[in-house]
């Protein structure tokens, strides 16, 4: 069978990395697609032969910003159900409630701590992956 | 000649009084006299109706005889009386038979006799009766008798009366100037004080007080009268001092007009106020002095309202000053009405007002600049505020964007390049990535101050009890190892902010909640208590407490009371406890020892 495969609108290639790293640290198998801005997220979608499994979005993106690939995700049929993780630094309030209302599953602020970003990949694992992966473990961080 | 009713009183009283015993004793007089004169008259004619009739007894044998001697005898009788001064007996023929005179007697018989009867003239008695003998008439009898003696008795009961009128008029008069002073002398007095009063005006002389009886209340009405009147002229002069007093010193101008606009009163401020002296400005009208033509409708108006008794008693108008300059006056005019419901004057008070005004306008134009000023430093801070949400807004991503590499790759080297570190580089790399992680809390930290200080409050009734379990919840979610023992009230509702009041309950817990850590049986109470009429919130711990001489620094940002190796921290989450209990306008406080624990207590208002 082949492995799931994850969206990843990122354009901070730091980031991109880390989370790769963090999902790959976790042991979760999965592809990963990296769009560096929200058109590129939009184009892949639009051509892709497989649709991702999960779409991991940012926010703070170059020309189209994460709301707006949310809300044209959400606007069209043939993606509308494909569940939208929001993969934030932004800690306002308005933005949680602006993409929950936009069409968001899940909003997960990325978290500085490496350990944290490990418990927050396998979480999203086994919830949106159905991966076989250990129940992620507090680690007090080093 | 002075007629009667200008004559002084006392004079009045001597001439009636006198006057009127006068008439009446020359009344009695006169009276007596005429008595006297007929009472004598009555008897003289008796007398010498017997007198006659003897001697026509005694001569008619003579004349029936034709005696002319016996006749002479019998006549000559007469010389006995020497009041008789002539007798002739006529014969029936009528001529003269006989006759008698005395010597000196001026006696010129009529040649017929006279009708029978007597007759009296200024100085005789002439009795005429005819002489008859058995039954028939012989003759006439004239007999003429002087009334000398009458005369001079007469004229002696005259000179008495005289001398009686005159002693009486004396006594009268005497009775009189004793008597009138009782009646005059005080109607005298009252005179003499009334004139003294009206001339000098003074009111206070005094008519002297005579007895009980008409004069005497009339007296002491009049001086009771007086003494009101001075009463009253000192009160009324008194009042009029304090008047002048004040319409002098008042800073109001004070103008008293004529009903034909001429100055009647002019005070000093009035004088300050528009530069003309009283003396120039009486009698002159408002327009020659302190009214521009352009005003003069509006004067007119004002004035014939005031006239008319319809108001025009307060306004503000421009005015002219002597050197020309046009001042601002408030006017507060009153018609002054006379007895008769006329007006007779118009008093005005007049307050110059040029000075307030320019004050108030600029006061004005300053307020205007103000508010200008004050919207262009709104707009200002708007936009500085939006610039300021924009820069935390990228604090919160790209500053933590690097620091989120620096943990990773950190991390990373440390668990996949593990083999190619040694002990010492693994706690080098450990520190790099711990460094970035406790710098990423700082900024969220700053952040959450920072939205606490500029979010919009939301008031409503929340339930502490609710946030504080929430909050305590989460804290043994997050360290599920850890034994500690929580109290909270059950019940308690404040008004306030819900997400600012679950920040800082969340914020005051997790403080108990790390310094409780290394305490043996960990408590954490949250109470509610009413102190004097207000309800007192308190959060207290069992924990490493602190030292109370360092209480001030608890609520400062970045301020710590104990090392980071003890306790980690960024010293920002009690400020901001301390900022939302600023921003919910109440009181927080902090007690404790080292080694004690501590005590948070706040007070919210009640709404």
């Amino acid at each position: 069978m082949r492995d799931k495969t994850i969206l990843l609108v990122e354009d901070n290639p730091d980031d991109a990395h880390l989370t790769l790293a963090a999902f790959k640290e976790a042991g979760i198998r999965v592809q990963f697609v990296v769009a560096k801005d929200g058109l590129e997220a939009l184009k892949h979608l639009s051509s892709a032969e497989e649709l991702p499994a999960v779409i991991l979005l940012d926010l703070n993106l170059p020309k189209l910003s994460g709301h707006e690939v949310l809300e044209r995700i959400r606007s069209d049929a043939r993606t509308k159900t494909i569940p939208v993780v929001i993969l934030s630094s932004s800690i306002e309030p308005e933005d949680l409630v602006r993409c929950y209302a936009l069409g968001a599953n899940s909003f997960v602020r990325k978290p500085v701590d490496f350990a944290q970003f490990l418990d927050t990949a396998r979480l999203m694992g086994r919830y949106w992956l159905q991966a076989n992966v250990a129940a992620p473990a507090r680690q007090n961080s080093p | 000649m002075t007629r009667f009713a200008d004559m002084p009183l006392k004079w009045k009283l001597l001439v009636v009084i006198t006057g009127t015993s006068v008439l009446a004793l020359a009344l009695a007089c006169a009276g007596f006299i005429a008595y006297e004169l007929a009472a004598y008259r009555g008897r003289a004619g008796r007398d010498m109706d017997l007198r006659a009739a003897m001697l026509a007894a005694g001569g008619a044998p003579a004349l029936a005889f034709r005696d002319e001697k016996d006749a002479e005898e019998t006549l000559a009788v007469l010389k006995v009386d020497p009041h008789v001064i002539a007798a002739q007996f006529y014969a029936s023929d009528g001529a003269i038979f006989a006759s008698y005179a005395r010597a000196d007697a001026r006696d010129e018989p009529p040649p017929r006799p006279e009708s029978d009867g007597q007759r009296f003239s200024w100085d005789r008695q002439t009795t005429v009766r005819g002489v008859a003998l058995a039954g028939r008439r012989i003759g006439t009898l004239r007999l003429v008798r002087d009334l000398g003696e009458m005369r001079r008795s007469l004229a002696a009961v005259l000179a008495i009366s005289l001398a009686l009128l005159l002693v009486s008029s004396l006594a009268a008069l005497a009775i009189a100037a004793r008597t009138q002073r009782g009646i005059s002398e005080p109607i005298l007095d009252l005179t003499r004080a009334a004139k003294a009063n009206a001339e000098r005006g003074d009111y206070s002389a005094r008519a002297r007080a005579r007895g009980g009886a008409e004069l005497g209340i009339l007296v002491a009405a009049f001086n009771e009268m007086l003494d009101q009147i001075q009463r009253r002229d000192a009160a009324l002069h008194d009042s009029q001092q304090r008047l002048a007093l004040l319409v002098e010193s008042t800073p109001l101008g004070v103008i008293v007009w004529g009903t034909d606009q001429r100055v009647l009163e002019w005070n000093m401020s009035a004088e300050r106020i528009f530069g003309w002296s009283a003396e120039e400005a009486k009698g002159r009208t408002a327009d020659l002095i302190i009214s521009a033509p352009v005003w003069e409708s509006r004067v007119k108006t004002v004035w014939e309202n005031l006239l008319a008794r319809r108001g025009g008693t307060r306004f503000t108008n421009e005015n002219v000053a002597k050197d020309g300059r046009t001042i601002v006056c408030d006017w507060y005019n009153a018609p002054l009405i006379g007895p008769e419901g006329k007006v007779f004057a118009v008093a005005s008070i007049v307050e110059d007002i040029t000075d307030r005004k320019r004050v108030q306008d600029e006061l004005q134009s300053l307020t205007a600049q103000l508010e200008r000023r004050v919207t262009e430093r709104t707009a200002e801070l708007l936009t500085l505020n939006k610039e300021l949400e924009a820069f935390s807004y990228s604090v919160s991503h790209d500053l933590r964007a690097p620091l989120r590499a620096i943990n990773g790759f950190s991390s990373l080297l440390l668990v996949k390049k593990a083999e190619h570190l040694d002990a010492e580089g693994k706690d080098y790399l450990a520190r790099v990535a711990e460094a970035a992680r406790h710098m990423a809390e700082i900024i969220d930290d700053l952040l959450n101050l920072a939205r606490v200080t500029r979010s919009t409050m939301q008031p409503a009734s929340v339930d502490l009890s609710a946030l504080a379990r929430d909050a305590a919840d989460d804290l043994q979610a997050l360290h599920p190892e850890r034994l500690v023992d929580v109290f909270i009230d059950e019940g308690v509702r404040v008004t306030g902010d819900a997400n600012l009041l679950r920040l800082l309950l969340e914020n005051l817990l997790s403080n108990a909640w790390k310094f409780t850590s290394l305490t043996t049986a960990p408590r954490i109470e949250v109470r509610s208590r009413v102190e004097s009429g207000r309800r007192i919130l308190s959060v207290r711990d069992n924990g490493a407490g602190f030292d109370p001489a360092f209480a001030d620094k608890l609520f400062k940002p970045f301020s710590r009371l104990h090392s980071e190796a003890e306790f980690a921290g960024t010293g920002v989450g009690l400020a901001t406890v301390s900022r939302i209990i600023e921003r919910h306008g109440g009181r927080i406080w902090a007690e404790g020892a080292v080694g004690k624990g501590a005590v948070f207590h706040f007070i919210l208002p009640e709404s």
